[in-house]
């Protein structure tokens, strides 16, 4: 006779993924049953964002998703633009597409280490980790800051590159090419990574439009979705690159998806070293303690490392938003999908779906 | 004449939506009749291929005394968005709940629940989300008292009453920090 036995998976989070529980119900080691709780992350960002004029909103938007808070800046100044009817010189879209990349690969290097630290191999993530802290420096020059950047801010970006700079892009660019073999041979390769990861939580083309999946996980599944090829937004409609299918939709897929798309992000990154134009990174704005936004709805969405990121905004003529409505990948990916995942997998298993399908809790409950 | 119109076109003479409009040139919105969303939405997945369910947002028009659900749907192979609206009365907040259509709708619903007190109709799931314990109006409301809440639920710090002269704030520590 097989007893049930139930145990909490978390808060404390597995890898990279963030402070989130899961409640199971096993039979030996197999799961029976998965129940996701969240709200250990919750900051009320909707609500403060309310309050707020839009200039003081974009200062907290960054802080939706820590791994990536890029994707959040681009689309509140987008959103916000579209709305108010304020246009972007060109080199700032073009700067907003390298901080968009570099952010992209900093989040793939962050899930690279979660991923492989949730497998067990423990080299990777100190590898990973690493490297992404060169991304972070050139961060840090441009931005200010490491992590949160507040650096695309609605009509342009807020400083130009400093001088060098893009040298020292080209540099970094060089140095982790140079070692993704190494990756390949350490992760992508590893037989034990190849093992566990093969076959695990497939899903299926037919499930993965139907339930809203986003992202790596659906080219896993073989679905050339991109937003960046599908509704090309600022200017991914000039550059050149390829969107990366795999047909296995399981977590190995999902990972050489994203490991091939590192290669599309540096050979983005590549181009607009190359083609970046010259002119003024940013339009004059109304004074914003007093800028009263045109009444409006709008949707907008960037492909950010884990999927398709949009905002819903609407704005009622005042200087605040009425309502911003986040719509992140692991809102779909990391409650409902997650929980039917895990019905029949390995307890040992759980970090590493998780990681695969991008969870990220910062962004389920803002 | 573009798909999106064609469209618009064909929705106003199913529908009749109360009002349609393009916020921009690959969206549409409209704003139909409670009893239309579920015929609406189910002609644009079924037939038109609006396959992908983006997101459910609701916006709180207190003045009107309404809530406004907003379904997004985009379809894959035309490339566009069309925002499905429907307003709903703010005293007697209540819709069907629409999570066989989609399983996603399953937890936005739930959010929306717990966050203005919609009550969806037929949700299997209709549990605390993101919130613990929570008693009292829903926070996401616009009547919600922020000021109230953090009264009672906080202390504020000593020292933070001069917060919005921050630089003479400093200023005064630092002159007592010197002198010792």
């Amino acid at each position: 006779m097989s007893k049930v036995v139930k145990i909490f998976h978390g808060p404390q989070h597995p890898g990279i993924t963030g402070n989130m529980s899961v409640e199971l119900d096993l039979i030996g080691e197999t799961i029976v049953k998965a129940k996701t709780h969240v709200g250990y992350l919750h900051r009320a960002f909707e609500k403060l964002i309310e309050r707020r004029t839009a200039m003081q909103a974009f200062t907290i938007v960054c802080r939706i998703c820590v791994p990536e808070p890029d994707p959040n800046e681009e689309n509140f100044a987008r959103a916000i633009e579209e709305l108010t009817g304020l246009e972007v010189p060109e080199r700032a879209k073009w700067i907003r597409v390298l901080v968009l990349e570099l952010s992209r690969l900093a989040a793939y290097h962050l899930w690279m280490g979660g991923q492989a630290g949730s497998t067990g191999l423990y080299t990777v993530p100190q590898w990973a980790v690493g490297y992404r802290d060169y991304i972070l420096d050139l961060f840090e020059e441009l931005t200010g800051g490491r992590v949160y950047h507040m650096y695309i801010i609605p009509g342009g970006v807020r400083r130009d590159l400093p001088t060098g700079f893009l040298d020292k892009v080209s540099e970094v660019m060089d140095f982790i090419e140079s070692k993704l073999p190494e990756f390949d041979r350490l992760f992508f390769d590893n037989a034990v990574f190849k093992k566990r990861a093969i076959g695990t939580a497939v899903i299926d083309p037919e499930t993965a439009i139907e339930r809203g999946v986003v992202g790596p996980p659906l080219r896993a599944c073989g679905i050339a979705s991109d937003v960046r090829r599908d509704a090309p937004y600022e200017v991914y409609d000039k550059l050149d690159f390829d969107v990366i299918t795999e047909t296995g939709g399981d977590v190995y897929a999902r990972a050489l998806v994203r490991r091939r798309e590192m290669e599309q992000s540096i050979k983005i990154i590549r181009q607009i070293i190359k083609y970046i134009p010259d002119g003024p990174y940013r339009t004059k704005i109304p004074y914003p303690m007093n800028w009263k936004l045109k009444a409006g709805e709008t949707y907008v969405k960037t492909e950010s490392a884990r999927g398709e990121f949009g905002y819903y905004m609407v704005t009622d003529g005042s200087e605040y938003i009425r309502r911003m409505n986040v719509r992140g990948p692991a809102y779909v990916h990391g409650v409902s999908l997650l929980e039917d995942m895990l019905e029949g997998a390995q307890l040992a298993d759980v970090a590493m779906i998780m990681n695969s399908l991008g969870t990220c809790p910062p962004e389920i409950e803002r | 004449m573009s798909y999106l119109a064609e469209l618009k076109e064909k929705l106003e003479n199913m529908f009749s939506p109360e009002k349609s409009y393009f916020p921009k040139e690959d969206t549409l919105s409209i704003t139909l009749s409670n009893g239309n969303v579920r015929g609406a939405l189910a002609y644009l997945r079924d037939t038109e291929g609006f396959r992908h369910f983006v997101m459910l947002s609701c916006v709180d028009w207190l003045e009107d005394n309404k809530f406004e659900l907003v379904y997004i749907v985009w379809n894959p192979e035309k490339k566009v968005t069309v925002f499905v609206k429907t307003l709903i009365d703010r005293e007697k907040a209540e819709f069907q709940s629409l999570h066989h259509m989609w399983r996603q709708v399953c937890t936005y619903e739930r959010e929306i629940w717990e966050m203005y007190g919609i009550n969806f109709v037929g949700h299997p799931r209709l549990e605390p989300f993101i919130l613990e314990d929570w008693k009292g109006m829903p926070p996401m409301r616009r009547d919600f008292d922020t000021l109230h809440y953090v009264n009672e639920h906080y202390e504020w710090r000593e020292g933070r009453e001069e917060s919005y002269k921050p630089r003479d704030y400093i200023g005064e520590v630092f002159d007592e920090w010197r002198k010792k």
